[in-house]
């Protein structure tokens, strides 16, 4: 396997970059070849294509994943770190299989978004950040940490309502 | 017809913006980057009645001669992608999507495409970025995206609301349909209801419905366990906060003019109700968490501003508030407020400037718990 390396977890300087290049069935070949040809430049096809690289690796943008998207896209690494870093939904790290996310914005804040988290980080035995070991299920308040990227507002709000 | 994002600029103007002569493509492009907190109104659209919204996109893009538009759906909304991508299928089963459209001569496509959560993306320039696959920093305008947008091609970019009104406006007759609203404030407004209410949810009002004391407590069935109205923040997070002595008995006009009588605005129309329960800056200090994690680092006032705003509300929050600092929270602000790259800033800064003006006595409270009391020289309003 090759050594894990992300943006928050560089490699050394002078090691040589993994050159490892994550391989997809035909099915998952079909699906990316259909998203690149909806756009007049390949290079717009970079999130469509970073949710299914996130998808078929674990949860998250690993180093052969980044090095397909690189290639699929005819960008460098960078350009596929420095899209990836900016958009909270694409994982640089690893995440749990489940990854569960509340939403603590005002509307739901106000409708008991805290009771929420409260509840699943006592179900998991977890605190928001972290993962269970036994069932690899992932917390993550939303803004709980600097380096959590998070969901906010998710455009739920009416549902946070209907609790009663 | 006013854009129903939240800016509120005249759609026809936005169209009358693009060049007839340029030899170039041109793009469509729906803003379905739903991100104003308390805002859900296009999830609606999109979800009851895709077809609606692919109407409305393929007049405009009759309309402005585009042969490929795109909707920009928030990452969050990718189960509406399905939804949208199912519906484009029926449309073009049906002839009335892709080549020779009802066997006309005119062909156009629509395709649909992911955000992955970036509030910044909303901005239509930073949206154009995002859709281009970089980063979503906002551009400088002008020029604006109708003479140089999606790959430096004219493009209209228009919210869900706004493009999914199309269709009745042709049905109905501009003047008809302006007239469902006030001479000024045209058509209707959909309004995302969200908060201590007995019936949040999506309400279509005419512009101009009479008044917002009524809506709250007649047609959302007034406030939940029967206690009472605080404040609204009618508009999307970033809209001035009003409270209650502001709304009750005080016959405020839900429209563009009205709101801005009453001293707030339309803005996305995302309405969040809080009742007495809620502390106001508690409530302010989590808007600007909310700003201070969306602000997308381009511009300094704004990064760092916003920052430095968050780091002031969680001091106060943990007993150390200092008699100015309401007043430093302002002073902050003012550097923050027109002088930030895209309107992200003042979005951050309208939320603290009403707090403070109409909830003195919530900033009072925190501020002078804190080790800094006894404080004269607060800096506050007196209210």
């Amino acid at each position: 396997m090759s050594q894990q390396f992300t943006p928050n977890n560089p490699l050394p300087q002078g090691a040589k970059v993994p050159t490892e290049i994550a391989v997809f069935s035909p099915e998952v070949e079909a699906e990316v070849d259909r998203h690149l040809a909806k756009y007049p430049v390949k290079r717009s096809a970079i999130l469509p294509l970073m949710f299914i690289v996130q998808r078929e690796r674990g949860g998250w943008l690993d180093p052969p994943g980044v090095a397909y998207l690189a290639d699929r896209l005819g960008v460098r690494i960078t350009d596929i770190w420095e899209v990836a870093t900016f958009y909270s939904m694409i994982n640089t790290e690893p995440v749990g299989k489940y990854h569960l996310q509340v939403c603590k914005t005002l509307s739901c804040k106000i409708m008991g978004a805290g009771m929420v988290t409260a509840k699943c980080s006592e179900r998991l035995g977890i605190k928001p950040g972290q993962t269970s070991a036994k069932s690899s299920a992932g917390c993550r308040r939303t803004r709980s940490s600097p380096r959590s990227k998070s969901l906010l507002c998710a455009g739920a709000a009416a549902r946070a309502s209907r609790r009663g | 017809m006013r854009g129903r994002g939240g800016a509120g600029f005249p759609t026809g103007m936005k169209w009358g913006f693009v060049p007839k002569d340029s030899p170039k493509p041109k793009y469509v492009v729906c803003n379905a980057d739903e991100s104003e907190p308390g805002t859900f109104k296009d999830r609606y659209l999109m979800e009851r009645d895709p077809h609606m919204l692919i109407e409305g996109m393929l007049i405009a893009a009759y309309a402005l001669g585009a042969r490929t538009n795109y909707v920009y759906t928030r990452g969050e909304y990718r189960y509406l992608i399905e939804i949208m991508d199912v519906a484009l299928e029926e449309a073009r089963a049906a002839g009335l999507l892709g080549e020779n459209i009802l066997g006309s001569n005119f062909s156009s496509e629509i395709y649909t495409h992911t955000g992955a959560g970036a509030y910044i993306c909303g901005e239509e320039t930073a949206l154009l970025n995002s859709l281009e696959g970089l980063r979503g920093h906002p551009r400088m305008k002008p020029p604006f995206p109708a003479v140089a947008g999606l790959y430096g091609c004219p493009t209209v970019v228009n919210n869900v609301e706004t493009l999914t009104a199309v269709p009745d406006i042709i049905k109905m007759g501009g003047e008809a349909w302006q007239k469902l609203g006030t001479e000024k404030s045209g058509g209707t407004k959909v309004w995302s209801v969200s908060g201590h209410v007995k019936r949040p949810g999506v309400y279509e009002l005419p512009m101009g419905y009479d008044d917002m004391e009524k809506f709250i407590h007649e047609d959302c069935q007034g406030m939940l366990g029967g206690r009472k109205l605080k404040a609204v923040i009618p508009g999307g997070s970033s809209v001035y906060i009003m409270p209650a002595s502001d709304i009750e008995g005080k016959d405020v006009r839900m429209d563009y003019e009205g709101l801005v009588a009453a001293g707030s605005m339309v803005g996305s129309g995302g309405f969040i109700v809080m009742d007495e329960t809620v502390d106001v800056f508690e409530s302010t200090k989590n808007l600007t968490e909310f700003y201070k994690h969306e602000s997308c680092g381009w511009c300094t006032p704004c990064r760092e501003g916003t920052d430095w705003l968050v780091k002031v509300f969680k001091r106060i929050e943990a007993g150390e508030g200092r008699p100015d600092d309401a007043q430093l929270l302002l002073d902050i602000v003012d550097n923050i407020e027109g002088k930030s790259f895209c309107p992200l800033g003042d979005a951050a800064s309208w939320p603290i400037q009403s707090a403070i003006k109409k909830f003195p006595e919530d900033f009072r409270r925190k501020v002078s718990n804190g080790n800094g009391a006894g404080n004269t020289k607060e800096g506050l309003p007196t209210a």
